[in-house]
């Protein structure tokens, strides 16, 4: 398999995310929320302080580091989420046609008629702020795509010759769908999907910038922005540095998700000699 | 011998084009078309001989790209042209039809306004009187009520049609040369034999060379005096189509000839197995540096007969 | 008497079509009307026609891949549609198909071997070393190599492409075999070697054939019957000799006058053999100088038997 070298950035940028969210109880050389120093606030990046300290004097790496925890788990699981729903839904609907294709093709028009944002907010504001409240919110409000995409994928690959031949074969529905489209489809679902946890990542953030997300103290992306805003000019490190973890973040999955395209693509792909 | 001939329209040159510039995949083509002339290239898929017709009308894809030889229009060899130069030459000079018209056609625009367009663009014309010229293409390549038609997208046509509307727009200019790359390979038997009519029909009145490209035997013997046969790249067989059928000198096209089940042939004492390519060329004895076999222009079948 | 092999009563193909206006009457598109045909063990079926004439209608029908708006089809006797049909899986063992597009007809995500040893063990024929041997067993009768399994569909040419096809298709045993134009995709060279292999098949295996094809030089090669098809009717059928030593229905005499014919060259103009001599002052059904609205009720006409087994279709 060649590697495709904006996989390989895709998958460092990624990897570096992943490493920084799993190591952070061992790598932050602060505790994000009790070492706070108000003697020591707004200090430029330093030895002590590499990244420099946040309006209450606390870590701003510690807290970026920790903070990727939360943004990672947002971003992967309701992801997951949203593309379990969307595949579901877009297969079946595909697949099937009638009036279940007429069903999910209306609800998908109305989801992607309410912006995603809004209607998380709306969740959010039922459930309450917390991680699990808003691992629901982003993960029923994304997957139209990923059903789009399934929907029109499988309306291709229904008359192909091998399904047809799975048909005739005498394999079930769900069986024909597992193994014969499915797999042929997992290439635009996963890009979507990679886009999608890039998407989530901006989401959480601007969720809890808003202050229904990640409630403080607990260090999230978001909220470090919020707390930072109005430092813009005092201590511009308390909100660059946030942001730029989030272009990071984003960035890695994007790539990764074209990479993997162009990989799974099965001509790529050679027998062992 | 060019004592007595007319000077070739076309003449192809030792042309040998690559994937990029060291994986040769066309090697050494050679071959004239006469004004007036309809020449053949058969083949099967991946022997060259789609690739050639877009080598001469300029029109290879990245990575394909010409390594060596010439392409001799009118006298003028078109490779060492430059692009706009090219592009003039191209619908105003020689022409082409593809063998999928629906992908060919621009969905978005009118039958009339893609053929006045021919017009506007080669011949410096007004809108309106392209347009006229327009209903007239239409009505020489017989689609009917040309005037309606003219108004039609290409979605609302049939196949057959469709590829008429190409005919028009690649003959529109009065071409000296038209390239048609398996044009009826995607129609009906009973559509194919009126499209080829036409072809030949009004390339015989304006006297247009045509290049026909098919890997259908029996559509190059109703419509080529001269036929070249490629495989793998090189052309290795190229004579009259009448000696080429009566007396097939390549073992190649012996096996292509012999592969095809003939209408007709059957008889009522059974079905017998069909000869098999590799059972008259073995598979490491084609294309590897034959020699083309050529005979002389004007050599008949009668004289082998 | 002993019913045979399968049999096609008055199929009728419905599709509903977008009304022209608003308020505009129902559409339908028939797509196959009133056919009739019949396919005796052994032999080789083939039905002809342009593009939309509905012989790949008639096909996924007989395959259920398509429901019938109307008829039935009977297989020895037993009906294969409407509430007795069989389920899926006894349906598979009788009749499998062969497509026409090598390329989209094989799922590119799996391997040779998966493909064809997963129909073993789903229906519980065979699993694991057994199941492989088959396999190996299959691909060599069909010219492949047992290594072949390994193997992805992108990694094989068009004709072997098609050659797995047909392995697929026979792995069930099934007792027939729809071959959708099994070789209107490949080259010429190629076509010969896959046409002699079905042949070939069709002999040792004892299957049944319907041939789905607008190649008359290959149907006539290959057929014991033919059936001719024009708008969703069959409009002229017979033994192969009677449709090509007299072609009689005028649809059929333009479909085999306008094959381009290579010999034409040696021998001048092919002449088109004499159409057999139809009885009365009738008139043949469609006319064709004019194309059918298949939207509109077709004309009263039946097939009239005009020779041994050669029918053609006549306006009542």
């Amino acid at each position: 398999m060649r590697l495709r070298f904006n996989f390989v950035l895709g998958l460092a940028l990624a990897l570096l995310v992943v490493v920084a969210a799993i190591s952070a109880g061992w790598i932050a050389p602060y505790d994000p929320v009790i070492d706070a120093d108000l003697m020591n606030s707004e200090m430029p990046p330093s030895w002590e302080h590499w990244l420099g300290t946040d309006g209450q004097g606390r870590d701003v790496l510690s807290r970026i580091l920790y903070g990727a925890r939360v943004s990672l788990t947002v971003g992967l699981v309701s992801q997951l989420i949203n593309s379990c729903i969307g595949t579901a839904l877009g297969v079946s609907a595909g697949y099937f046609g009638g009036w279940w294709d007429d069903l999910v093709n209306g609800l998908t028009n109305v989801m992607l008629a309410i912006p995603s944002l809004v209607f998380a907010l709306a969740i959010m504001a039922v459930l309450g702020p917390g991680l699990p409240s808003l691992l629901i919110a982003l993960g029923l409000t994304n997957w139209s795509w990923t059903c789009r995409i399934a929907r029109s994928s499988t309306l291709s690959l229904k008359n192909q010759g091998f399904v047809q031949a799975a048909r005739s074969a005498g394999f079930s529905d769900t069986n024909i769908m597992r193994t014969q489209i499915l797999p042929n489809i997992l290439g635009p679902v996963l890009v979507i999907a990679t886009l999608g946890i890039g998407g989530a990542v901006l989401a959480e953030a601007a969720l809890s910038f808003l202050g229904v997300g990640i409630r403080p103290p607990q260090p999230s992306w978001g909220n470090m922005l919020t707390d930072a805003r109005e430092l813009i000019r005092t201590a511009p490190w308390a909100s660059v540095f946030p942001g730029l973890a989030i272009f990071i973040t984003v960035l890695g999955f994007n790539l990764l998700g074209d990479g993997l395209r162009d990989m799974l693509d099965p001509h790529m792909r050679t027998r062992k000699a | 011998m060019n004592g007595i001939l007319p000077d070739p329209v076309l003449s192809v040159r030792n042309l040998r084009i690559g994937v990029g510039r060291r994986n040769e995949i066309l090697h050494d083509v050679s071959f004239d078309i006469l004004p007036g002339e309809t020449y053949g290239l058969v083949g099967e898929s991946g022997s060259g001989k789609s690739i050639t017709g877009l080598s001469v009308m300029g029109l290879l894809k990245r990575p394909l790209e010409v390594i060596g030889g010439s392409v001799l229009f009118r006298g003028q060899d078109v490779l060492k042209l430059g692009s706009r130069a090219r592009r003039r030459l191209r619908g105003d000079r020689m022409a082409m039809v593809f063998q999928e018209p629906m992908t060919a056609l621009n969905p978005l625009a009118t039958i009339g306004r893609q053929i006045a367009e021919m017009f506007v663009v080669h011949r410096g014309m007004g809108w309106a009187d392209a347009r006229r010229k327009a209903v007239e293409a239409l009505e020489s390549v017989r689609v009917p009520s040309p005037e309606e038609r003219a108004r039609s997208y290409p979605h609302q046509l049939s196949g057959g049609m469709r590829q008429r509307v190409m005919i028009a727009i690649a003959l529109a200019c009065r071409p000296d040369l038209l390239i048609a790359d398996e044009p009826t390979t995607a129609l009906d038997v009973t559509v194919q034999a009126g499209v080829l009519e036409l072809i030949a029909e009004l390339c015989k009145a304006e006297g247009t060379a045509v290049l026909l490209v098919s890997h259908d035997l029996g559509v190059i013997a109703n419509m080529c005096r001269r036929v070249g046969v490629m495989d793998r790249g090189r052309l290795v067989e190229e004579q009259d189509t009448r000696a080429l059928f009566a007396n097939p000198m390549h073992p190649y096209t012996r096996g292509l000839l012999a592969a095809r089940p003939r209408l007709g042939s059957r008889t009522l004492s059974g079905r017998g197995r069909l000869t098999e390519l590799d059972q008259v060329v073995a598979s490491e004895d084609r294309a590897r540096d034959t020699p083309t076999m050529t005979t002389p222009r004007g050599f008949q079948a009668e004289a082998t007969a | 008497m002993k019913p045979p092999l399968l049999e096609i009563r008055d199929l009728n193909v419905h599709f509903p079509l977008p009304r022209r206006s608003l308020f505009g009457p129902k559409r339908t598109l028939r797509a196959v009307q009133g056919v009739n045909l019949t396919l005796n063990e052994g032999e080789c079926l083939s039905i002809v026609g342009e593009s939309g004439c509905g012989k790949s209608t008639t096909a996924l029908a007989v395959m259920g891949l398509q429901e019938p708006t109307s008829g039935e089809i009977l297989f020895q006797g037993r009906p294969l549609t409407g509430p007795s049909a069989p389920a899926r899986k006894e349906r598979a063992r009788i009749a499998q198909m062969v497509f026409q597009d090598p390329y989209a007809s094989l799922n590119p995500r799996q391997t040779i071997g998966r493909m064809l040893s997963s129909q073993l063990v789903l229906h519980a024929i065979a699993r694991g070393t057994e199941a492989s041997h088959r396999v190996a067993d299959m691909l060599t009768r069909v010219g492949l190599t047992p290594d072949h399994a390994d193997r992805y569909p992108h990694e094989f040419s068009g004709g072997q492409r098609q050659r797995i096809g047909i392995a697929r298709a026979l792995m069930l045993d099934p007792k027939i075999l729809v071959l959708d134009e099994p070789v209107s995709a490949l080259d010429v060279s190629i076509q010969a070697q896959i046409i002699n292999l079905l042949m070939d098949l069709q002999e040792t295996l004892g299957l049944s054939y319907i041939m789905i094809s607008h190649d008359l030089s290959v149907v006539e090669h290959v057929s014991d019957h033919v059936a001719v098809m024009y708008f969703g009717r069959v409009v002229e059928d017979g033994d192969w000799h009677s449709i090509f030593s007299s072609p009689t229905h005028p649809y059929t005499r333009r479909l085999i006058g306008s094959v381009p014919d290579p010999d034409a060259i040696l021998t001048g103009a092919r002449a088109l053999p004499d159409a057999a001599s139809v009885p009365g002052a009738a008139r043949f059904s469609p006319d064709i100088s004019r194309r059918p609205d298949p939207d509109e009720q077709p004309e009263a006409s039946e097939l009239v038997p005009i020779g041994q087994g050669h029918r053609v279709r006549l306006a009542q």
